[in-house]
């Protein structure tokens, strides 16, 4: 049994049940223990870092010291907090004086920055820890004829020199996972693209736009699902969905998972256990294709 | 030596001088100095009756040394020297100074002080003259042989020139054959005529004229007297000094007998062995033995040793009629003595496959304008036609991407200066041989300088060809329908565009050719910051390198479009021949001198010497001294700077000859100010004294110059020895640190000024009362300027009191 403290962040326990419990079932199965620790908080999201750094780096810091504390390595499920996490832990493991200011206003808190623990997305747990051959093996409901559109969004993959994660233009981690489960992974245009989320709110008719185009290149591509790594990314373009159908009369009904949600029909498991009603846009096409 | 017996003469002048000084004063002071037997006066000494009475006076009253006070004496030395020369006396034993610009034009408003300076300068001068040493013309042989490294379009000029001006040229390529990256473009704007195309030398006796061009296989360029080519070829070894370089050079086999073989093409039919073709970029195969085109020289076929399986095969051996096929053969070693060096080793195109967000290398349907080229070529892979790699097929829609790996920092920073009009020529072939092909080019800005390029530019759109103002962010591959994408911002219709293409083109950046970095130090010469050879001087000698006999023409400098390789080559040529033309080196004997007692071996100097004239020879066993190539210094000083152990001087700026000038120079005052010694290097720090004088702009007549070679002579002891000698403050004043004329003297200098504040300091002497100003010729107004603030601000300073005075 591999042992990862699990940072869930805010908008997964709150808006994305079903992110959640894919995510623990299908880790369980395949010999991830995930610990939850008590007392973390928001992960600082990587807006933050360009208001005020300091801060931003001593909440990430915050939650990695108690990590350190429970001598675990820390597994994220949603990329914001990935990015977040893994960026005050290599910035502050790099920059000395960094360090010292950050620990300096930790020290309020009683904690501590060491900077002896690693952060890691679950993509990466699942090839370092688990492994493709090994998933393979445990895969018992092939995707066989499943087309996904693997949907990397960005802060999985930039800053690449801080996080590590893959090559950000040609990024192969995810694709070679979704193919491990059987399922097709299709190349659509503009698939490296932002989904257009971080202009809500502010440039709403830009947001959508560049949801619907991302939508659009895929369902061209002749995809069956959208499956996505980022809370965020998963809200703008499922929910987008209507959105899009509001305002520009385009239905696309093209289900979007997360990566967990696929591995766990993969591994077996009930979608019934997968409280995939959350979704706006039914997965009832994925399910009869693979069943 | 003789006991000095010094000739002054006074040159009255201009108007300026005689009314500002007091000559009488000036003449009986000149009088009553030591040694000094005779002062004449004349209203010009440079010419005429007054050049007459120095060559005069120098026989009859049998004079040691000359020294002559005269308007522009950059001038007027010139004169003065070769005359007395004449005259019997050593060239070297005269001292011209400018009481002029130096004197009565600055200080035209005070005429005593100006009159006391003069008195200062013109015993400096007596002095300095008092102590100078004879020196010889020294004469070196130089062999009237060249090597030309590099057989392109640059190197084949060059060497055809120097051949056919009588001299012995070696003509050395890496390569099996000659005619380099220019030969595989295909064509060359802005005349579209054909790549292999050189000019046809002028001895061919079969040619028409003189002034016709032919394919380079039918030239006649090979067979031009004096002319060795050795192909296959590179240097190894670089040994020697100017007019006799030792080159060691290294041929590799090509495994055919060039007198033997008879370009029959049986050998390649049966070879077994395909191997990626890197003279079309990869774009066909080609067999282990091989000749890229038919019209190539030598018109001989080589074996690839990297693909060949020699004696396991010998298909080839066993088939060619005239037995030309030698796989036994083996490296040679040559060693050439040649009396200088032309580098034409010109350039390449980047490896455009680490930007990745253009998959080069990745998608095949990504090419480079060279591979291009060789499509457009009917001698290349595709005979002519323009196709896609992943599927040979036509190629419809083609994208145009400039820059790539060029004016962009994170791969070079540089503009490559001809992508453009390749990208443009490329286009309009494309565009006129199929007018229903889809062109578009991607850009930042089009540079199209130079006479008929921007005709081109014209012509492009005339013809339909689109241009898209943006730099690609980057190219998608549809596998569905293997159709490429490219990912643009149109910044002149303000739209992103999605353009959809066949073949995408990466204009991409030139660089230095492989090997450019070990051919340099093997020479000896620098490199600039993008890693082509720097020149001497871009403007002036654009040409030469800091190592005499060393040359640089064509694209090894710089990427170059041909016609301007030509211009540099034919260039280079002259410089190379008038380098050689006696047959000997002339130089005077101003060079620096090591004491061997002293040396310590430290190793300082050889480094420091921008001109690689010092080495350390072996003088018993563990000791090593420092010697000087009397051939190679510059005799800048430098070396003299940097000694920590005082054990190098200048034969010309003897530690003895610089204090008894600048004590001379303290000597008098004359004015109620602090007294300052200004240093300046005999290039823009004292023509910007001289600049200042021209321009009639004043400064305060404390401020005293003394010339040296370079102020990277300087120790800081002279310094400190300056103050000793009265002086309340000192400005050193050298050439821009970054356009130093022997390259490092000026920013060491400034350290140098740096260290000795701090010791002044220790000393309790205000660090103040020392300053480097780093001026140019032109900046005359700054001079004047500085000498007045420094003194402003010397005077709010208690006087120096030293020990010692």
């Amino acid at each position: 049994m591999t042992r990862y403290a699990l940072f869930l962040g805010c908008t997964i326990p709150a808006r994305q049940p079903h992110y959640e419990v894919s995510a623990r079932k299908s880790l369980a199965k395949l010999g991830i223990d995930l610990v939850d620790l008590e007392g973390m908080t928001c992960c600082a999201p990587p807006p933050l870092q360009s208001i005020d750094l300091e801060t931003s780096l001593s909440m990430a810091a915050y939650n990695i010291s108690l990590a350190e504390e429970a001598d675990l390595d820390i597994v994220t499920l949603c990329t914001g907090c990935f990015e977040s996490l893994a960026i005050a832990n290599n910035l502050l493991r790099e920059n000395a004086k960094l360090k010292e200011r950050v620990n300096k206003i930790l020290s309020n808190a009683g904690k501590e920055f060491r900077g002896n623990k690693e952060v890691r997305h679950y993509l990466q747990v699942l090839m370092k820890d688990v492994g493709i051959d090994h998933l393979k093996k445990n895969v018992t409901r092939k995707l066989g004829n499943l087309k996904v559109a693997t949907f990397y969004g960005c802060h999985s993959l930039r800053p690449s020199a801080l996080l590590k994660f893959d090559d950000p233009e040609r990024p192969k981690l995810f694709d070679n996972l979704v193919e491990a489960l059987g399922a097709k992974s299709i190349w659509y245009r503009n698939k490296l693209k932002c989904c257009g989320g971080l202009l809500r709110g502010y440039a709403d008719d830009i947001a959508l736009a560049i949801a619907r185009d991302k939508i659009a290149m895929a369902t061209k591509a002749g995809a069956d699902c959208l499956s996505t790594l980022c809370p965020f990314c998963f809200l703008t373009l499922d929910l987008g969905q209507f959105l899009m159908k509001s305002t520009y009369h385009e239905e696309y009904n093209l289900p979007i998972l997360h990566y967990t949600e696929l591995l766990s029909l993969s591994l077996g498991i009930d979608p019934k256990e997968l409280a995939l009603d959350f979704h706006k846009i039914r997965v009832d096409k994925v399910l009869s294709k693979i069943s | 030596m003789d006991e000095p017996k010094v000739g002054v003469f006074l040159s009255e002048g201009g108007n300026q001088s005689s009314k500002v000084l007091d000559y009488d004063a000036l003449a009986s002071f000149a009088k009553n100095v030591a040694k000094v037997v005779l002062v004449e006066r004349a209203k010009e000494f440079w010419r005429g009756d007054g050049l007459k009475a120095i060559v005069n006076a120098v026989k009859t009253k049998k004079l040691n040394r000359v020294v002559v006070a005269e308007r522009l004496p950059k001038l007027s030395e010139v004169n003065i020297v070769k005359a007395v020369e004449k005259a019997g006396l050593n060239p070297f034993l005269v001292e011209v100074i400018d009481l002029e610009d130096h004197c009565a034009r600055p200080h035209r408003n005070k005429p005593a002080e100006a009159t006391a300076k003069a008195k200062a300068m013109l015993l400096a001068a007596i002095e300095r003259a008092k102590l100078l040493e004879p020196l010889e013309k020294l004469e070196f042989p130089a062999l009237k042989s060249i090597l030309v490294i590099g057989g392109g379009i640059a190197g084949m000029q060059t060497a055809e020139d120097l051949a056919e001006l009588g001299f012995e040229v070696q003509l050395v390529e890496k390569e099996p054959f000659l005619g380099g990256l220019a030969s595989r473009a295909g064509r060359f704007f802005p005349t579209d005529d054909c790549a292999i195309c050189i000019q046809a030398p002028s001895t061919d006796v079969k040619s028409i004229t003189h002034t016709s061009r032919k394919c380079v296989y039918r030239s006649g360029f090979t067979e031009i007297q004096n002319l060795n080519v050795l192909t296959n070829s590179k240097i190894t070894a670089v040994e020697g000094v100017p007019g006799n370089y030792r080159v060691t050079i290294e041929k590799k086999p090509r495994y055919v007998d060039e007198q033997k073989c008879i370009r029959c093409n049986l050998c390649a039919e049966v070879c077994p062995v395909e191997v990626p073709d890197d003279y079309n970029v990869k774009l066909k195969k080609r067999k282990a033995i091989y000749i890229n085109i038919p019209e190539v020289y030598p018109p001989v076929y080589v074996i690839d040793e990297k693909a060949c399986k020699f004696h396991e095969c010998e298909k080839c051996v066993k088939v060619c009629p005239t037995k030309a096929v030698e796989l036994d053969q083996k490296t040679e070693k040559k060693t050439l003595n040649v009396g200088a060096i032309v580098v034409a080793t010109g350039f390449e195109e980047y490896d455009p496959s680490v930007i990745k967000e253009y998959h080069y290398g990745e998608y095949p349907d990504v090419v480079t304008n060279l591979q291009l080229a060789r499509m457009i070529d009917c001698f290349g892979p595709t005979g002519g036609s323009i196709i896609r790699p992943s599927t040979r097929e036509p190629a419809k829609r083609i994208v145009f991407v400039q820059c790539v790996g060029s004016r962009d920092r994170r791969w070079n920073p540089w503009c490559s200066s001809i992508c453009c009009m390749i990208s443009l020529k490329n286009a309009m072939l494309v565009k006129s041989a199929d007018p229903e092909t889809d062109v578009t080019i991607c850009y930042i800005d089009i540079r199209t300088t130079g006479r008929e390029h921007e005709y081109y530019y014209e012509r492009a759109r005339d013809m339909g060809i689109k241009f898209v103002k943006g730099r690609p962010t980057e190219i998608a591959h549809d596998p569905e329908d293997n159709t490429l994408i490219v990912d643009v911002e149109d910044a002149v219709s303000r739209k992103f565009l999605e353009l959809e293409a066949d073949l995408v083109v990466l204009a991409t950046s030139m660089v230095p050719t492989q090997g450019t970095k070990e051919l340099a130090s093997m020479l000896g010469i620098e490199l600039e910051q993008d890693g082509f050879f720097k020149e001497y001087n871009a403007k002036l000698r654009p040409t030469e390198t800091k190592r005499k006999g060393i040359f640089l023409c064509g694209g090894a400098t710089f990427p170059k479009d041909a016609p301007t390789s030509s211009l540099h080559a034919h260039s280079a040529a002259l410089k190379a021949a008038k380098f050689l033309s006696t047959g000997k080196i002339v130089k005077d004997q101003k060079t620096a001198v090591i004491d061997d007692e002293y040396c310590g071996d430290c190793e300082f100097c050889p480094v420091t010497c921008p001109y690689g004239a010092i080495s350390l020879v072996q003088k018993g066993e563990d000791h090593f001294v420092a010697q000087v190539s009397e051939l190679q210094c510059e005799g800048c000083g430098i070396c003299v700077g940097t000694c920590p152990l005082n054990a190098i001087e200048l034969r010309h700026y003897r530690p003895s000859q610089m204090l008894a000038q600048m004590k001379a120079l303290m000597s008098v005052n004359g004015t109620s100010k602090p007294l300052i010694l200004a240093i300046c290097c005999s290039e823009c720090g004292h023509t910007a004294v001289d600049s200042s004088g021209m321009a009639m702009l004043e400064y305060p007549a404390n401020v005293r110059v003394m010339k040296v070679p370079c102020t990277g002579i300087l120790q800081i002891h002279q310094i400190l020895e300056a103050f000793k000698a009265g002086a309340q403050g000192v400005m050193v004043v050298g050439c821009k640190t970054d356009g130093c004329h022997y390259e490092v003297g000026s920013p060491k200098a400034k350290k140098k000024v740096e260290l000795a504040k701090m010791l002044l300091k220790e000393y309790g002497i205000e660090p103040e009362r020392l300053e480097m100003f780093n001026l140019v010729y032109i900046e005359g107004d700054k001079f004047a300027e500085v000498a007045q603030t420094m003194t402003e601000k010397l005077e709010k300073m208690s006087p120096l009191q030293l020990s010692s005075s």
